[in-house]
């Protein structure tokens, strides 16, 4: 009738713990493809990154090295030079540096051995930058000589232009003054004239060469100055010495004369303009010297400027093409990454995918056969339902139908109890007809309750509410246990509330339960026991009927056994108490039909109490008659007037 | 003890100002352009020595000399080219007033400095001027010979008046301002007509040879110049007649008219400062930020016997 499921808990977490691993795979796949991406960008950053920088770094200070070599020869000052070349020494260094730094690495990036590559241009380059920190330095001693003696020369020029002037004004004015003088001579001396006119004219001379010849070697020494060419030289020095001579052999002329006497700071002049020219022409520390020395220094630095920067710029050129290679090298490594992370990411994404497809798959099986298990649950349960229907029915037509012939064997065993005609003789019949009377009885009570839950079940039960007393109730359900208890030695207390609240209910049924509630008390309660019936309105608006009895209890597990139907057919109870374990199960029933709630507390060997518990909507306040039955269940009316105090009824002693 | 150190350092403080302003002048360049009219005369030679000679004293100092070798056109060309190298000063001789007093007045609006020396322009448009007194000069040479041909009032003789150039202003100062002391003397006479001895020792010695020939009796000769004066002793010395007759020249050069001077050929010089030293000082002066007066005039000096070889000594010239 019912269909196994055919898809058990276990082979969901299969499923699961499938799709689990699948992405976990992934995760790992991912997760190793990023790293070995990781591992091609730290390849670049540790390999390719410092063998860039390093090429750089070459071109950069070999081009710094090629632009300062110039202008190293061009400084003025002796500090400025050393500076300059232990800067360019500096870069060297550092060019070196690098370039060891590339030839180690020992790189895929660089085919060639850098640091040999440039060796030999190194060694020459230093030793040439030797070379012209040296010619540099020399021509700036050469020139600072230079610049000394060319002072010299512009106060040379100014002197001689002053004396000069002089020289020509004195040698007149003295000439002037002597022709004065023989002129005025009363007795002319032909010798003496001749004498006069002689060292007039000589001295005249002397002068006259003294003046050009000087301005003839201050032209020579500016030219010094102003030429560039080492050739032009000798020729000027050549002009200069035969000035010189010629400036030197009228010199004693002209000390001798008149003019050198009269006028001593002419002739101090004329004197210093002597030394100055003997400084200037001095063939070992004069100008001539000093300015070839200038000039080859300046020469010389051409040429070493013209060497050096040849071999910077070889060196810049070499160090280009690595860097070009470097270049198309990182460029390529580059692409591979590029092609890497390409890679990596499709096969990532088809995983991903195929990951994804998997797991729909089995989450979508999983899914259908959720569904078919929970089809096959609602099946069985429907199922179920219908047996139990079909059970309640069966039940209640098969006690129908036992209900007659039960009621002739309790009628004619009652006849035959009371010997109504006449006795049955033997005492022993009389004893078998008693058995049968209250077997019967029990029988049809056991079949009553059977027909009341299978009703129940069946939905076929309809409360007949009315308005009703509890303490006419409580009072009238004691005269079924009465007996039984006064038998048995029991003692029952009534404890009722005043004034007691109306309670619309089914009275028949109420009864019912609080007859089972008190049937079972005193069943389960020992001689000389106590059960306490009471009937009062709760704090929160319910009504309760409770019977509490001193009898032997039950544990947690009796209390579910006994709420189970037949519960008690297996259990000690039954064994020492009569009953079928009907009643808990039925009036438990009838309660929750009312819409209330059953209480059952109990402990082992300390008696137990029985609670129903009826809804507030289903009480009145004392008095109220039948009106506003229709709004029962429309709305939870709280009862209007509680009692202030429970009073307990005098307690009837029954027993 | 307060007060001692508030005075050391107010002392502190002044020594530092007085390093402060002095060092930054050492230490900057100078440059100061010279425009000399000629160096013909000794006197001439004389100025730019003494010139050159002060300026060697500051390092910082750079002299840039021009000579106008006599020609008012080139010393024009020199001023515009000493103003064009943007030198810090300019000092000119010039050699006439009239024609450089435009060159000289445009420096001066142009914001260099310009020091007028020993003749003046047409204007006072320069910064200064430095230079002697002709007149004053002149004055004192007349006092000297009034006292040696026997005092105001008393004296008594004939002189030989040698004019420098004639239309110069020092000839015509050196004229008034001696004849201003000597004219009023009743016993002074003047024996020739003022004549113009151009500056020249050969023209002193015609004009004296000349007076000499009069046939009167001279008892001094007084030559706007040293070396006109020499020329008449020697006039006088060619005929035997040096002996009685004083001789006063002007200019007081040392290694000219002092030792002349000295040797006894000259009865006095009196001295024509050159303003080459003192120029180079006003200048500096100036330069430093220091104000200067509008004209300095140098003083003169009577070289006579008495001091004729101390001032030889001085200037390291041999007797």
């Amino acid at each position: 009738m019912t269909r196994t499921p055919s898809v058990s808990a276990g082979s969901l977490q299969k499923a699961f713990g499938l799709i689990g691993v699948l992405v976990l795979g992934l995760g790992c796949f991912a997760l190793f493809e990023i790293d070995a991406l990781g591992d091609g960008v730290d390849q670049t950053i540790d390999q390719a990154f410092p063998e860039v920088v390093s090429a750089l770094r070459i071109v950069e200070n070999s081009a710094q090295v090629a632009a300062s070599i110039p202008a190293v020869s061009l400084y003025e000052d002796p500090e400025q030079v050393t500076a300059a070349v232990s800067d360019i020494t500096w870069r060297l260094t550092t060019m070196r540096e690098a370039l060891t730094k590339l030839s180690d690495e020992s790189s895929a990036l660089t085919a060639q051995q850098p640091q040999s590559l440039f060796a030999d241009e190194q060694v020459q380059l230093q030793s040439r930058l030797e070379n012209l920190e040296q010619a540099t330095l020399v021509r700036i001693g050469a020139a600072e000589r230079v610049e000394n003696l060319a002072a010299q020369v512009d106060a040379l020029a100014g002197l001689v232009a002053d004396t000069g002037e002089a020289l020509s004004f004195g040698t007149a004015s003295l000439a002037r003054l002597r022709l004065q003088r023989i002129a005025r001579e009363v007795d002319l001396d032909r010798a003496r004239l001749s004498e006069t006119l002689t060292a007039a004219i000589e001295s005249t001379e002397a002068a006259q060469t003294l003046k050009s010849e000087g301005h003839v070697m201050v032209g020579q020494l500016f030219a010094v100055l102003q030429t560039r060419d080492l050739q032009s030289l000798p020729p000027l020095e050549n002009g200069f010495q035969r000035a010189q001579s010629a400036f030197e052999r009228a010199l004693p002329v002209f000390f001798a004369g008149d003019l050198a006497i009269r006028n001593p700071i002419l002739s101090q002049n004329v004197h210093d303009i002597a030394r100055d020219w003997a400084v200037l022409g001095d063939p070992e520390t004069g100008l001539f010297a000093a300015r070839a020395a200038e000039l080859r220094a300046i020469n010389r630095l051409e040429t070493l400027v013209q060497e050096n920067q040849a071999a910077a710029e070889a060196i810049a050129t070499k160090a280009d093409a690595i860097v070009n290679e470097l270049d198309v090298a990182v460029v390529a490594l580059g692409e591979k990454l590029k092609q890497d992370r390409r890679t990596a990411f499709i096969i990532i994404v088809l995983l991903s995918t195929g990951v994804l497809v998997i797991g729909f798959f089995i989450a979508w099986k999983s899914i259908a056969l959720l569904k078919n298990r929970e089809i096959a649950l609602a099946e069985a349960a429907t199922d179920a339902s219908a047996a139990n229907q079909a059970k309640s029915l069966f039940l209640a037509s098969v006690s129908h139908e036992l209900r007659t012939p039960l009621n002739a064997i309790i009628g004619f065993s009652e006849v035959m109890k009371h010997e109504t005609f006449g006795p049955l003789g033997n005492k022993t019949y009389s004893e078998y007809s008693d058995d049968i009377y209250r077997s019967g009885h029990h029988l049809l009570s056991l079949i009553n309750d059977i027909l009341d839950i299978s009703r129940i079940e069946a939905g076929k039960m309809e409360l007949q509410n009315a308005l009703c007393h509890p303490g006419e109730l409580v009072h009238s359900v004691i005269r079924f246990v009465n007996e039984r208890a006064q038998d048995d030695g029991i003692t029952i207390e009534i404890a009722l509330q005043s004034p007691a609240a109306q309670l619309y209910v089914d009275e028949r049924r109420v009864k019912q339960i609080l007859v089972n509630f008190l049937s079972n008390a005193v069943k389960f309660t020992e001689r000389g026991g106590s059960i306490t019936i009471a009937a009062k309105q709760e704090p929160d608006g319910r009504f309760c009927f409770s019977v509490k009895d001193t009898g032997i209890g039950m544990s947690k597990a009796e209390i579910a056994k006994a709420l189970e139907m037949f519960g008690q057919a297996d259990s000690r109870l039954e064994r020492k108490f009569e009953g079928i374990g009907l009643g808990l199960p039925l009036t438990k029933r009838l309660i929750e039909q009312h819409g209330g709630d059953f209480v059952l507390r109990s402990e082992p060997g300390k008696g137990t109490v029985a609670k129903a518990l009826f809804p507030a909507d289903r009480v009145r306040p004392p008095g109220k008659t039948d009106q506003g039955v229709q709004s029962i269940s429309a709305k939870s009316e709280q009862p209007t007037g509680r009692p202030k105090h429970t009073v307990h009824d005098a307690a009837r002693r029954l027993a | 003890m307060g007060k001692f150190v508030i005075a050391a350092a107010l002392a502190c403080l002044a020594a530092v100002q007085l390093f402060a302003v002095g060092p930054v002048m050492a230490q900057d360049k100078v440059v100061i352009g010279f425009s000399q009219a000629t160096t013909t005369e000794p006197w001439r030679l004389l100025f730019n020595a003494e010139l050159r000679a002060e300026a060697a004293k500051h390092d910082n100092v750079t002299l840039v000399v021009r000579n106008a070798q006599d020609s008012v056109d080139k010393q024009i060309a020199d001023v515009e080219e000493l103003l064009a190298r943007d030198v810090d000063a300019i000092l000119i001789s010039p050699k006439v007033a009239g024609p450089l007093t435009p060159i000289v007045n445009k420096v001066h609006d142009s914001g260099v400095p310009i020091f007028v020396l020993d003749r003046d322009v047409a204007n006072d448009r320069y910064t200064q001027f430095i230079g002697g007194d002709n007149r004053l000069i002149g004055e004192a040479a007349g006092r000297y010979v009034l006292d040696l041909l026997g005092g105001p009032g008393k004296a008594k003789g004939s002189i030989v008046e040698i004019w420098g150039g004639m239309g110069s202003t020092p000839a015509q100062d050196r004229h008034r301002g001696f004849a201003s002391v000597l004219e009023s003397e009743p016993g002074i006479q003047f024996i020739i007509e003022p004549t113009d001895g151009d500056w020249k020792q050969d023209q002193g010695y015609k004009i004296m040879a000349d007076a000499l020939a009069l046939g009167q009796p001279i008892d001094v000769v007084y030559a706007h110049n040293d070396p006109m004066a020499f020329g008449a002793y020697l006039a006088a010395s060619d005929v035997g007649k040096a002996d009685g007759i004083k001789f006063i020249g002007i200019d007081g050069i040392p290694g000219e008219g002092v030792r002349w001077v000295h040797e006894g050929v000259l009865e006095a010089t009196f001295l024509y400062a050159t303003p080459g030293a003192e120029a180079i000082r006003q200048t500096l002066q100036l330069l430093r930020g220091e104000s200067i007066e509008k004209r300095v005039t140098l003083p003169t000096q009577a070289i006579t016997r008495e001091n004729a070889a101390s001032i030889l000594e001085r200037y390291g010239i041999e007797p």
